[in-house]
């Protein structure tokens, strides 16, 4: 199997605390895979790291040669509450936004890139409210757009970070249908997820991490209840 | 009144309280949509300190005392950003939480400056033209000069070029800046620019509405335009209109023979429109709200 | 910054009460200031519950509009009173000793040391008999609501002390030195203890010195003791601020070199435990800053220097074990 992204040795750290310690995890190609730990564990950390948006201390990253490593080759889902959804803008800007990777200093988005968002919309099933203003959505609908503004990237690989945390059951499903298509379609997708009782269902692959990485590989063998032990300190509830 | 469109002053004064308006009250968006309208007040206060220091710094200098507002906009711009880096220091690196931070800030550098400012009003010989600092504290726009004028004008025009050059960056950097990060955007340099345009459009407004309404004519406009739009665009557009008039209008009642500082006027009418824009704002304002309750 | 708020919004009401009385030492002029102080806070609350502006604006918009009215009612009424627009920035302090308080035809002494003696009382007051309520509201909302304590009548008690206090300040002090006062030395205390009633205890006699020594100041070079005593107080903070043994920027900066070290020296261990020295060229930080870590781990007998490679000590293992 291909391997998508490796980190080696990988050590970030926020001042004097480190978030991910000598971290050796590979992801493969083409495939769905979850990041899961505890609170604090520095899942986010290792999206940003991957992204090339925090200081490594130490190790490295390395790439599939298939992925590219222009500006908008990741494309990236922040989590849902780190923006203010009273911003002034429309869905349709929001998708848009995704495309200015792509665009050089001074250049403003033109008549490719606005088709290329009203397709993205089409995807995650909102081109019927691409002129609703961000404020009026349920937080499902503001997942959706978020994903929408990623897909835009027209990248091979997505990082997202926990797309499924206040969202509704429909949505959900939803969401995972479209991440499906994608893997079909040749894509690499990484989550960081929260919800223990889908894993199984839903991903091919685990990486357990706690700071450092506990287990990483196909997910029957990987996600056994040890590991979760090992990773969470206890069993959580909502494993069965 | 009659006089007010044959005099050449009033019309220069009014001119330039409209661009000051329309500047201030087009970059406070930024600092509103950023949530950080009381880093405003912040770095309005204690520039003073920075226009004490240039205009006393001038004189000792040259021996002549110089209220051109070039040189003591450049004393506020340094203050302000002083203030902001002090802040930042403290809150980063010890359990002081920001809102105290800013608050502290404010009083060591406005105190300091009123200290300053009252020690050189009573120092002998007397220093001539430091009483018309004072004009800073509540806004004086009767006594721009046509060269002070000229300055915003350039100083605007600068600014509004950065920005729409740079309006999509800008855009995103507001909006997400985790995301526009994951683009490979430079966001350290972006948040330079942004905190920059933020703090000259603090600056500027001094003149007209004083270091201690200027909090006013940056946010006011902005909060009544984001009432009445659906884009960023539109809301800085709208801002600056908003912005603009107000200060206008401000100026004149104050410039026709009142008297009064300019400042309460101005802030005064933005209250009004800010009031207003909650009330009647279609599709969002309260009765917008209530119409939809009763059906 | 709500405190910054309060000292702009009270002096409408200073001011309107003022105008009706004409008297300067009539109580009303507290009751009406305090009253809108109260008013501002109203204000933002209502806007809050709109969700139609963020909260910090709101409160900017609020106590600006309120400040401004104060402003152009004394430019526009009082132009030759001793209520003029100086007194807005610079307040009277020095005045304030010489307004006299006069019963039965005998000289009490300034009538400003009977109003905020009262009200120091009232707050003493407060504060001793309420101490575990106060101190539950403040750490654990949840908690006081379960107790019945009833935390929103607590918060309008404080908040119309803060006002009350705020005004009694402003008509000697202006407005400047009220935030200044009410935030600086809580801040400096802040970082010289963690217990609530040391904090509140600090926190007075920072106020107490940081005004003893603007005044002095003030008489030296001869202006109004509003600017030096609120500098005195930013001076007492920044000073605090800088060598306070805990918290302060000093102490938190060789904690935080302390720490990083510490981390850097694990980091290294583990890199070398798994890839020998080539594992270190993936390190981010300057060579030097690596060969001082080396020598720090050898030292320590953690790490040993075998030929041109590195290994790790039994008991560097057992330190990387135990992390």
């Amino acid at each position: 199997m291909d391997i998508a992204i490796e980190t080696h040795q990988l050590t970030v750290a926020y001042n004097a605390e480190p978030a991910v310690w000598n971290l050796n995890v590979q992801i493969p190609l083409n495939a769905m895979t979850a990041i899961v730990g505890p609170n604090g564990a520095g899942k986010s950390t290792l999206l940003k790291a991957i992204l090339g948006t925090v200081r490594k201390l130490s190790g490295s990253i390395s790439l599939h040669p298939s992925i590219g490593n222009h500006n908008a080759a990741i494309g990236y889902v922040p989590q849902r509450s780190s923006v203010d959804w009273d911003f002034p803008t429309t869905v349709f800007d929001v998708v848009l936004m995704g495309t200015y990777g792509r665009l050089r200093w001074f250049q403003r988005p033109g008549k490719k890139e606005r088709a290329e968002a009203m397709d993205a919309l089409r995807q995650v099933q909102m081109d019927d409210l691409a002129d609703r203003q961000i404020g009026e959505l349920s937080g499902g609908q503001q997942q959706r757009v978020f994903l929408a503004r990623a897909f835009v990237q027209q990248a091979s690989v997505y990082l997202m970070d926990e797309p499924f945390a206040g969202v509704d059951a429909r949505t959900e499903g939803l969401i995972i249908e479209v991440l499906r298509e994608r893997q079909r379609a040749g894509n690499t997708i990484v989550l960081v997820h929260h919800d223990l009782a889908s894993v199984s269902e839903y991903f091919d692959h685990v990486a357990l991490i706690n700071q450092k990485l506990v287990a990483c590989g196909p997910t029957p063998a990987t996600f056994t209840r040890e590991n979760v032990a090992l990773a969470y300190g206890s069993v959580p509830k909502q494993l069965p | 009144m009659l006089d007010f469109w044959s005099d050449y002053t009033i019309q220069l004064v009014v001119l330039g309280s409209a661009m000051i308006g329309a500047l201030s009250g087009a970059l406070g968006c930024f600092a509103y949509l950023r949530k950080q309208s009381l880093v405003g007040d912040v770095v309005a206060h204690s520039s003073l300190l920075g226009i004490v220091l240039a205009f006393w710094f001038t004189y000792l200098l040259t021996g002549t005392a110089s209220k051109s507002i070039g040189i003591l906009l450049t004393g506020a711009l340094v203050a302000g950003l002083a203030s902001l880096f002090l802040t930042d220091l403290i809150t980063s690196y010890t359990r002081i939480k920001p809102d105290a931070g800013l608050g502290i800030m404010l009083a060591i550098f406005f105190g300091t400056g009123i200290m300053l400012l009252r020690f050189l009003q009573r120092s002998q010989p007397a220093i001539p033209g430091i009483n018309g600092i004072d004009d800073y504290l509540f806004g004086m726009a009767a006594t721009m000069t046509s060269g002070d004028a000229w300055l915003i004008a350039i100083v605007g025009v600068a600014a509004l070029v950065t920005m729409t050059l740079l309006w999509h960056r800008l855009k995103l950097f507001t909006f997400d800046a985790d995301y526009a990060s994951g683009l490979g955007m430079p966001i350290q340099m972006l948040e330079v620019v942004l905190l920059a345009l933020i703090v000259i459009g603090i600056v500027v407004g001094l003149q007209i509405v004083g270091v201690v309404l200027m909090i006013g004519l940056l946010i006011a406009p902005a909060a009544s335009a984001r009432q009445w739009t659906r884009s960023m665009a539109a809301m800085c557009v709208t801002a600056a209109c908003i912005g603009a008039a107000s200060a206008a209008a401000g100026a004149v009642v104050s410039a026709t023979g009142s008297g009064l500082p300019t400042g309460p006027v101005i802030v005064l009418i933005l209250s009004a429109v800010f009031a207003f824009s909650l009330v009647v704002a279609p599709g969002r304002g309260l009765l917008h709200r209530r119409r939809k309750v009763v059906s | 910054m709500v405190s910054e708020g309060l000292s702009h919004a009270v002096l409408p009401g200073l001011v309107l009460a003022f105008l009706v009385t004409r008297d300067y030492s009539s109580p009303w002029l507290i009751v009406s200031a305090a009253a809108s102080g109260l008013l501002m806070i109203w204000l933002t609350q209502l806007l809050r519950r709109t969700n139609l502006v963020d909260d910090d604006a709101g409160l900017g918009v609020v106590f600006s509009a309120m400040f401004s009215v104060g402003v152009l009612l004394v430019s526009t009424k009082l132009r030759n009173t001793p209520f003029h627009s100086e007194c807005i920035i610079d307040g009277n302090l020095a005045l304030a000793a010489l307004d006299q308080l006069e019963l039965g035809g005998r000289d009490w002494g300034p009538r400003t040391m009977y109003v905020m003696g009262g009200l120091l009382c009232a707050i003493l007051v407060v504060v001793i008999g309420a101490f575990k309520e106060l101190k539950l509201c403040i750490f654990d909302i949840q908690l006081a609501k379960r107790l019945r304590l009833k935390p929103g009548l607590m918060e309008f008690v404080v908040l119309s002390l803060i006002s009350l206090t705020t005004v009694a300040a402003f008509e000697v002090a202006g407005s400047v030195l009220i935030v200044a006062l009410m935030v600086a030395p809580p801040a400096a205390a802040y970082l010289l203890t963690n217990r609530l009633s040391w904090l509140l205890g600090l926190a007075a006699g920072t106020g107490v010195v940081s005004c003893l020594v603007g005044f002095y100041v003030a008489v030296q070079i001869d202006t109004s003791p509003t600017g030096p005593i609120a500098s005195a107080a930013g001076v007492v903070f920044l000073v605090t601020l800088a060598i306070a043994p805990k918290q302060g920027l000093l102490a938190r900066w060789f904690e935080f070199r302390g720490r990083r070290n510490e981390m850097l020296e694990l980091l290294v261990l583990q890199l070398v435990s798994e890839g020998g020295r080539p594992a270190l060229s993936g390190l981010a930080i300057t060579p030097q800053s690596t060969q001082r870590r080396i020598a720090r781990l050898v030292d320590a007998g953690l790490l040993e220097i075998d030929s041109s490679d590195l290994l790790v000590t039994p008991a560097g293992a057992s330190a990387l074990h135990r992390l």
